[in-house]
């Protein structure tokens, strides 16, 4: 059975996609752990990882995602566990989730070094499970390059096995792979995948809006799963608004105070994608049933618009196990740019 | 009340000598208007006119100075160009004037801030008051003084106004001649850059000839002294006051009309009330008050009868006088022994007593009689509908006669005739006579209504405000750690030290630093707990997912930490991140709010009211300015909608009022006697069963910029 451990040098480089694309690529019947979880959702005195949930729903694996994680913080790490009983566990916990599967996917934490403490870092996961070690790369051409020199000239990798590197979010695959590849084949990187940046998986839903920024729900429940791809700040006046180019751009959310009615208005009658009803500022009662009428999702929030902006700013755009269309375009990608076979999930 | 230690009040209603500023011999003119209402009013003390073109002014002598008068001024009239005011002011000043009565407009109320502190400070500081700038002037009838550029030919009598508007002052001159209500003074206030309408009262209260004092009022300055002034003026006589600016709208208004800020209404109509005053929101109403209170005695008792001689209008005065809390006579077996002597036998004698359309002069007569010689029955009302039956000449001399005899005795009576130009005619002609005398149902229960309510007030005044002894030492000692901090709020486990403190009980909280002390914590409290962050950065701590509640095992409290945690570091990676407080999960029953804050312009204020999440929804809340009594307290309480959950709504048990008035009682006492804390606010407070006691789940104290700088 293959152990594959997914490691990144950076936040955000598309471990869990990469995940998603290869088991959905390959066909076979997979396990997922992620040991030290760092996208964690808390609810009902329920604590889990974002992936795991991700990766249990789109693949029915039977096991609770609660189960797939050993601890979220380091405080807890630090209190319950040393590098012994944290290894134990590891081996224990890849054991149960790896039983009857074909493959074990295993993700390690948000950066190279995350979880190094506590002993749960990508490189010692790889170690504890004998596992092959996937790198996957993401950014600009530049950082890209700065990731990979780095991770050969000063990681020290000794006892595990480095498959490869993937590299991804590549915004032109043909330059990258003629100007960049050929060195770094020079210097002994094997890259088993360059794949294209992709812009629909930069896009959100206003589910997930709403659950990252403890949002209550005041209208259209139904179609929280609208996806966003343009944002405006509600600042201007409601008939200036509708003059605005940014107006009329595509699937977009407005953020605005509850007290402007007339930007509600507008927002609305150029059917918006869902409105942030910020400062907790419940807008008028006839507002709000015009919205539940016209199917729009009123979002109310506490902070203030520039605060939510800022937050939104911050937010990192998931894959969504509800988003059939963007893991089956995923799937595709993997399996044109990747080579599935050099990884041993073909 | 503070007295001005400078010079007694009386100098300015009752002067011995005046001096006009600006006299002129043009007729155009307000320096000739003022000088003409002084002599054509009758004044009798010495009138000097200055101007220094010298000369007469309606054959009086002009002085070219004022330092020119031998006699001593008492009241100054100024009315030259705001430019020359401040020289005319230290002119003043050195002649030793008590009172400078400036007219003249053009300073604050047009941005001239400074000009205008200038003038009152030096005046301050030598010895005079200043009244206004911006005003029309006095008039009193104590002293038979029309200073004003008013329309001349005040009725006196005893109804004082104050008025913060000149123009509507002025015009309210008019209008009660007209509606022949008497004045004993009518003063405008204006910009009120010294004197103000608590140095008013202070006189009028006392004043025997004043019997109502009316206000119209657009912003108050110095909140507490006016809470103060009037608390003790309606323990004399009652005041009605327009207190306009209620919304936002009209408070930008006002203040750009008179310079002055309105403040919220909310507090502005909780501590009118508080302190009995009798809120009119039209200038007729306030004037069909102003007439009927000047002449009505306090009825003896809260019981009202009503005599009729048609019922739809009774039915009209049966509403009204539920709607005004006007207690009807309902002895049935009573009214019908004292009442079937003078009700024909088909009419009613339950109250409204229906005598009929049938009945004539001799009717209303005899049954207001009846009603007169029953010692039960506090006041009457007289509901007249026209009919052919008698004249209206009769029935202007039989409620004549009635009223009379009624205010021989001491009792109310208020009448409603409803009709043709006779019976207008005999409106008009009983209401010069000071007739309490309506042509509407409802103006009249009104009035009626607002003597019992202030007889209620008069009553209650007997009690004492409630107080709680409070160790002020370690609270302030809490509250100067945070500010040397540079913090103006205080952290959760300061605020419930606070609450410890003085006694108000708080659910039982540890502030843990790490996990570790984390479960210790929850173990030695014992479970169910609840977990907050602990961090100065982040004062919002639900948004920042930094709140797990109901955790009933170590494992849930250990999965509540790191995701307290792991959200507070993404909701502000900046944030200093000091721990967890874990705190006992209480239990749930009424959530209530009692906040309390020291307002800009009227002081301590205490609000309670329906707590939780719903309170800025739902704004079930009401104000009372501080201290306060028990009885007040009470009313507060019930004034809320949700009063009714205290009581214990579809078979629950009733709360522990006890522990809620207490908290309000301590925490009313907190914010008067901390010079830091400028807001506090428990929400939710957990009201529980009767016997129960009280929790404060959430607390948090701001402290003041202003008061909390240190030395």
């Amino acid at each position: 059975m293959n152990k594959l451990v997914i490691a990144a040098l950076r936040g955000s480089a598309g471990k869990t996609s990469l995940i998603v694309g290869l088991s959905k690529a390959s066909g076979k019947s997979i396990g997922y752990i992620k040991p030290f979880g760092d996208r964690l959702l808390y609810s009902k005195k329920r604590l889990w990882d974002y992936d795991a949930a991700l990766i249990a729903d789109v693949f029915s694996i039977a096991e609770e995602p609660e189960t797939m994680s050993i601890g979220f913080d380091h405080s807890k790490l630090r209190y319950m566990y040393n590098e012994n009983t944290i290894r134990e566990k590891v081996v224990e916990l890849a054991a149960q989730m790896s039983a009857g599967k074909d493959i074990l996917m295993v993700e390690g934490g948000k950066s190279i070094t995350y979880g190094h403490s506590v002993h749960l870092d990508a490189l010692s996961l790889a170690r504890y499970l004998n596992g092959q070690l996937l790198f996957m790369i993401g950014g600009d051409d530049d950082t890209i390059l700065d990731d990979i020199m780095f991770l050969k000239k000063n990681v020290d990798l000794t006892g595990i096995d480095l498959t490869g590197i993937i590299v991804n979010k590549v915004h032109n695959v043909r330059d990258f792979r003629e100007v960049y590849l050929p060195e770094l084949t020079k210097i002994g990187v094997r890259v088993l995948g360059v794949i294209p940046y992709e812009r629909a998986f930069t896009y959100f839903s206003l589910r997930y809006l709403a659950d990252k920024l403890f949002a209550k729900v005041l209208t259209a429940e139904h179609h929280l799963d609208r996806k966003i791809k343009n944002i405006v700040i509600g600042a201007m006046s409601g008939r200036g608004a509708q003059n605005k180019p940014s107006f009329r751009k595509e699937d977009r959310l407005i953020i605005t105070g509850g007290d402007r009615s007339d930007m509600i208005v507008a927002a609305l009658e150029t059917d918006a994608v869902g409105i942030i009803i910020t400062n907790n500022n419940l807008p008028p009662s006839n507002i709000i049933s015009m919205a539940e009428e016209r199917g729009t999702p009123l979002l109310l929030v506490n902070p203030d618009t520039y605060q939510v902006q800022r937050q939104i700013e911050q937010l990192e755009p998931l894959l969504t196990k509800d988003d059939p269309a963007a893991i089956e375009l995923l799937t595709s990608l993997i399996r044109e740019h990747v080579d599935l076979s050099a990884i041993g999930v073909s | 009340m503070n007295a001005h230690p400078m010079n007694n009040i009386r100098s300015l209603f009752e002067p011995k000598s005046i001096a006009v500023i600006g006299a002129s011999t043009d007729t155009r003119k307000i320096g000739y208007t003022v000088v003409n209402n002084i002599l054509a009013g009758g004044y009798r003390g010495s009138v000097y006119p200055v101007n220094p073109s010298g000369g007469t002014v309606l054959n009086l002598p002009v002085h070219r100075h004022i330092k020119d008068i031998e006699d001593d001024i008492d009241v100054v009239c100024t009315v030259i160009p705001a430019p020359r005011v401040f020289e005319s002011v230290q002119h003043c000043a050195a002649k030793g004037v008590k009172y400078n009565l400036i007219i003249t407009s053009g300073f604050s109320e047009v941005g001239n801030s400074e000009e205008e502190k200038k003038i009152a400070a030096y005046a301050l500081d030598h010895g005079m008051r200043i009244v206004g700038p911006n005003i029309f002037g006095i008039y009193s009838a104590a002293s038979s003084l029309d200073a004003t550029f008013g329309p001349g030919n005040i009725l006196p009598g005893n109804v004082a106004i104050v008025t913060q508007s000149g123009a509507l002052g002025l015009a309210m001159i008019g209008k009660t001649k007209v509606d022949n209500i008497g004045l004993s003074s009518i003063v405008s206030v204006g910009n009120k850059s010294d004197v103000d309408e608590a140095d008013l009262l202070e006189y009028l209260m006392l004043q025997e000839r004043t019997r109502v004092i009316f206000m119209y009022i657009e912003g108050i300055k110095n909140g507490e002294r006016f809470i103060t002034a009037l608390n003790q003026a309606t323990r004399h006589k009652p005041v009605v006051v327009i207190k306009s600016g209620r919304s936002a709208r009209g408070a930008v208004a006002a203040a750009s009309h008179t310079g002055a800020l309105a403040g919220a209404d909310e507090i502005v109509d909780a501590i009118l009330r508080q302190n009995g005053v009798l809120r009119a929101d039209s200038i007729k109403d306030a004037f069909n008050l102003c007439k009927f209170l000047a002449s009505a005695p306090l009825p003896a008792t809260e019981n009202t009868l009503i005599v009729t001689n048609g019922g739809g209008i009774g039915v009209m005065a049966t509403d009204a006088c539920e709607r005004h809390q006007i207690c009807l006579y309902d002895d049935s077996e009573t009214l019908k022994d004292l009442f079937s002597p003078v009700t024909p036998s088909f009419g009613s004698t339950k109250n409204p007593i229906d005598i009929t359309g049938g009945a004539n002069s001799a009717s209303y007569d005899s049954a207001l009689t009846v009603a007169l010689n029953t010692k039960d029955i506090g006041a009457s009302v007289a509901l007249y509908c026209e009919t052919a039956i008698f004249a209206a000449a009769d029935l202007q001399k039989t409620l004549e006669e009635v009223y009379l005899k009624y205010a021989e005795r001491g009792k109310p009576v208020l009448f409603v005739t409803v009709g043709g130009e006779d019976i207008e005619n005999c409106i008009t002609a009983l209401s010069r006579k000071g007739v309490p005398l309506f042509g509407d149902v409802y103006e009249a229960i009104a009035c009626l209504g607002c003597l019992y309510s202030y007889q209620r007030y008069l009553a209650a005044q007997s009690d004492s405000f409630e107080d709680a002894p409070i160790d002020i030492g370690p609270i302030d000692a809490i509250c100067r750690k945070a500010i040397k901090e540079n913090r103006y709020f205080l952290l959760a486990h300061e605020a419930q030290k606070i609450m410890e403190i003085i006694g108000i009980t708080v659910p039982k909280t540890a502030v843990a630093k790490n996990l570790a002390e984390a479960i210790d914590r929850a173990e030695a409290i014992g479970y169910p707990v609840v977990m907050k962050i602990v961090s100065r950065d982040i004062i919002h701590k639900s948004d920042a997912g930094g709140v797990a509640l109901d955790l009933e095992n170590k494992d849930e409290v250990i999965d509540a930490y790191q995701a307290i945690m792991s959200s507070c570091k993404a909701y502000n990676p900046n944030a200093q991140l000091e721990g967890v407080e874990v705190a006992e999960m209480i239990q749930k029953d009424i959530e209530t709010v009692v906040g309390a804050r020291r307002d800009p312009v009227f002081g301590p204020v205490i609000m309670c009211g329906l707590g939780g999440i719903y309170i800025e929804v739902l704004k079930d809340v009401a104000f009372r300015s501080c201290p306060l009594s028990r009885r007040e307290i009470m009313t507060m309480i019930k004034e809320t909608k949700s009063y009714p959950l205290l009581l214990g709504v579809r078979g629950q048990e009733k709360k522990d009022m006890e522990s809620f008035i207490s908290t309000i009682v301590k925490i009313s006492s907190l914010i008067r006697k901390s010079k830091t804390i400028s807001d506090i606010e428990i929400n939710p407070l957990m009201v529980y069963e009767q016997g129960l006691g009280a929790k404060a789940v959430d607390v948090r104290i701001l402290l003041s910029k202003e008061r909390g700088k240190l030395p």
